[in-house]
């Protein structure tokens, strides 16, 4: 068991997710056939043997409430410590409830922090995709005695905004911001180890003149005060889910082996998920299914190709789906045709239907719609 | 606390005719059905009749069983006043302790353990059974009747009641009669091992039993027909729907096949789950080559082979260029490109190397049967395993 105190902060529903978050924080977004994204950052922390976590939660949490529900699938149901949700309880009357940034999702539980036990913090966000070893990242830490540790990733894509600049010594004293293109330095991954009572100096800079952004704000500030950050470098497959065409792209990499083999890389560190009541799932007798990830529940007659299907779905005979995402208990009906097409749990594509997007513009059904 | 009604679950035979299968585990621990083991389907319909206290007699190999059931969280049965419990023998003071000798006295050395819950009823389950049932109807049928036992009983064919304990009607519908595999069965009604029992009933007879030396010690062969001569009403509890015993091999594998046939018993039943306590592994993954067809596969798994007609555990792979057909693969077996296994039963991590060829088809020989691979064995590059093998230890082409 590791002395550290995990904080996974689930910021608002990324506008560009559209109706993927049109009832849920982008935290609970589900991901890979049978996770939801939180589930990366929890399974980290539990992995490392970190003991208790708070989820800092903004609007729209009811989905990761249910989801996360007593912490047990995660290990995290316990006597003493163990998993704290964190709705925003701080907040001014007339607040929206929706956070500008990082800084005021901490402001908003300002006393939970100050009552942490532990002297160590794990600050992480909660909508990243990607298996971080963080138990190595937290011994660099504890034997470098730096006051915060940054993962960090080399390479670049619309995740890779904040980037510091590693010198020789290995510490980071530079940050720099990059718009999508390749720069200098490694993307943060925005998993920060630090000191508890660095955290709250920084709550404390920030806690007027709308500074709510812990890279633009807090880091910034810090480092130009001399402050340095020692850096744990991270190269495996990491994404961070902002838009729709975020969330196909980065669900049609898992079916390259390569990616999958460095998200689900042994039994030492298996990402976590909530358990269903699930059966094996079924291929009829006239089924075909290619180069697809199929969750548990599925009962597959018709035609997959290059698809992730999650727990519960069900494709009829007849039906055709190709690259295509169906969350949860969706189900395709006899003779329809879906190519592209992201659909929401519970959805019906009913019988005949045949629609297509593209995969620069993947069609979005709602949850629960019929089409 | 008390109880109205409690079940205790024997897990304690070897099944040691399963052979191979059961060289290291208890048969309730076998894995069946894909996502399952055995013991699975007895503590989902505890926990979907509302029976929240489920004591588990163990004795043979029981650590991995142990592990298996552990707090009985999977089953919802982890509650503060219920709860699954694992009972092994054990010894009192000044007697050096008994193995259980039979299925009744392994009920009586647990008195202790079913008084501290002081039930009214007692329902009694094996666990090599695949089967889904209400035990509540059940007690209903059983109070109504006012039965001091009342015993679960399936409809066979004339020619299989010559394998079961059979039991004859009266008039009034209650039992006066049970033979145990009749030569010539009086009746097609036959046991399926599940009782309820009035426990001051039952209690009693398991005492008289006990100080009986010509008994068995077995609920079959001596508590009911011991409650049958003193005149108690003993009544027949008529289940109808998918019930296998899985105690062989042909058997086992039979019932993993009806798996395919979801018209035969339906897992997808939310009101009915199965729960089972499932290894934290992602979704499968079905490869560019893959052929997979009629068959039931497990998160775990990665298939880019040709899969016909079979059952396949969580962490199964089958390699490009591999066949598996009308097999059960058990959690973490490994089919090499090229290998082909028709017709087997592969235990947990046996490995299929490139060439081997594990079973064939029917072929009406005298010798035919399901080939067997237990647990962790490793079948060389190119080595055939004959229908019928109960394979042990590793092979090499010869």
């Amino acid at each position: 068991m590791r002395n550290l105190h995990g904080i996974i902060y689930t910021l608002s529903s990324e506008p560009e997710l559209q109706q993927l978050v049109r009832n849920r924080n982008s935290a609970s977004l589900p991901f890979g056939g049978r996770y939801r994204l939180i589930d990366f950052a929890l399974s980290a922390m539990v992995n490392a043997g970190i003991p208790d976590v708070g989820v800092i939660m903004e609007r729209d949490y009811q989905s990761l409430l249910d989801h996360l529900s007593s912490g047990a699938d995660w290990g995290l149901a316990r006597r003493r410590g163990g998993l704290r949700m964190l709705p925003p309880f701080g907040l001014p009357e007339a607040h929206s409830g929706h956070f500008g940034g990082c800084m005021e999702a901490l402001r908003s539980v300002r006393s939970y922090i100050r009552d942490i036990p532990q002297g160590d913090v794990v600050l992480c966000a909660g909508d990243w995709v990607g298996n971080v070893d963080l138990s190595a990242a937290i011994d660099l830490h504890f034997h470098t005695g730096a006051e915060i540790t940054a993962v960090c990733s080399e390479g670049y894509g619309p995740f890779a905004h904040h980037r510091l600049v590693k010198d020789d010594d290995g510490y980071a004293r530079r940050l720099l911001f990059s718009e999508g293109g390749p720069g200098e330095g490694l993307f943060s991954r925005e998993i920060y180890i630090m000191k508890k009572d660095l955290l709250l100096s920084f709550m404390d800079f920030c806690s007027e003149g709308g500074k709510n952004h812990f890279h633009r704000n807090a880091i910034a500030h810090y480092l130009s005060e001399g402050g340095k950050i020692a850096v744990y470098e991270h190269n495996e497959y990491a994404r961070r889910i902002t838009s729709v065409r975020d969330y196909y792209d980065a669900s049609m990499e898992l079916l390259d082996p390569v990616n999958m083999a460095a998200l689900f890389p042994s039994e030492d560190r298996p990402i976590r998920t909530k358990e269903r009541a699930e059966v094996s799932t079924y291929y009829g007798e006239q089924s075909k299914v290619r180069n697809s990830l199929v969750a548990d529940g599925c009962y597959i007659e018709g035609e997959v190709e290059n698809s992730i299907l999650f727990r519960g779905v069900r494709v009829a005979k007849g039906a055709k789906v190709k690259d295509c995402i169906l969350m949860q208990d969706t189900v395709v009906n006899d003779g329809a045709e879906l190519r592209c097409v992201i659909a929401d749990k519970d959805c019906v594509i009913t019988e005949g239907c045949f629609l297509a997007g593209s995969p620069r513009l993947p069609i979005v059904i709602p949850k629960g719609e019929r089409a | 606390m008390k109880k109205e009604c409690i079940a205790m679950l024997l897990a304690g035979g070897q099944g040691s005719r399963l052979y191979a299968l059961t060289s290291s585990v208890a048969k309730p621990n076998i894995p069946f059905g894909g996502k399952y083991r055995i013991i699975d389907f007895p503590l989902s319909n505890c926990a979907n009749s509302g029976i929240d206290t489920v004591g588990v007699l163990t004795q043979y190999r029981p650590m991995k069983l142990n592990a298996y059931v552990g707090t009985g969280q999977p089953w919802d049965l982890n509650s503060d006043d219920g709860g699954v419990f694992i009972l092994p023998p054990y010894m009192s003071q000044g007697e050096k302790g008994n193995w259980f000798s039979g299925t009744a006295n392994a009920i009586y050395q647990n008195m202790e353990f079913i008084d501290l819950r002081d039930p009214e009823y007692v329902l009694i389950l094996s666990g090599d059974h695949i089967y889904k049932m209400d035990y509540a109807a059940m007690l209903e049928e059983h109070k109504e009747k006012g039965a001091a036992a009342t015993i679960a009983v399936i409809q066979v064919s004339m020619d299989e009641a010559k394998r079961f304990g059979i039991m004859n009607i009266g008039e009034d519908g209650y039992i006066n009669e049970f033979e145990e595999k009749p030569a010539h069965p009086k009746s097609t009604m036959a046991s399926m091992g599940i009782y309820i029992f009035t426990w001051s009933k039952l209690r009693q007879a398991l005492i008289e039993d006990e100080a009986d030396p010509d008994s068995q010690r077995d609920f079959g062969k001596n508590i009911i027909p011991r409650l049958l001569n003193q005149g108690e009403k003993l009544w027949p509890y008529q289940f109808k729907g998918y019930w296998r015993d899985v105690g062989t091999i042909t058997s086992l594998w039979d019932a993993n096949m009806d798996m395919l046939s979801p018209e035969l018993i339906d897992l997808y039943d939310p009101n009915w789950p199965i729960l089972s306590r499932s290894p934290i592994r992602p979704p499968q993954v079905v490869g560019p080559e893959a052929d997979v067809r009629h068959s039931i596969v497990t998160e775990g798994c990665v298939v880019n082979g040709s899969v016909f007609n079979s059952v396949l555990s969580n962490q199964v792979t089958v390699e490009k260029g591999a066949t598996v057909e009308y097999s059960v693969l058990m959690p973490g077996a490994h089919v090499e490109a090229g290998a082909e296994v028709r017709f087997a039963i592969l235990g947990e991590n046996v490995r299929v190397c490139g060439g081997a060829h594990v079973g064939t088809a029917p072929d009406g020989s005298e010798g035919w049967g399901v080939a067997t691979c237990g647990p962790n064995v490793t079948v060389g590059p190119g080595a055939f395993v004959a229908p019928g093998t109960m394979l042990y230890d590793d092979v090499v082409a010869t």
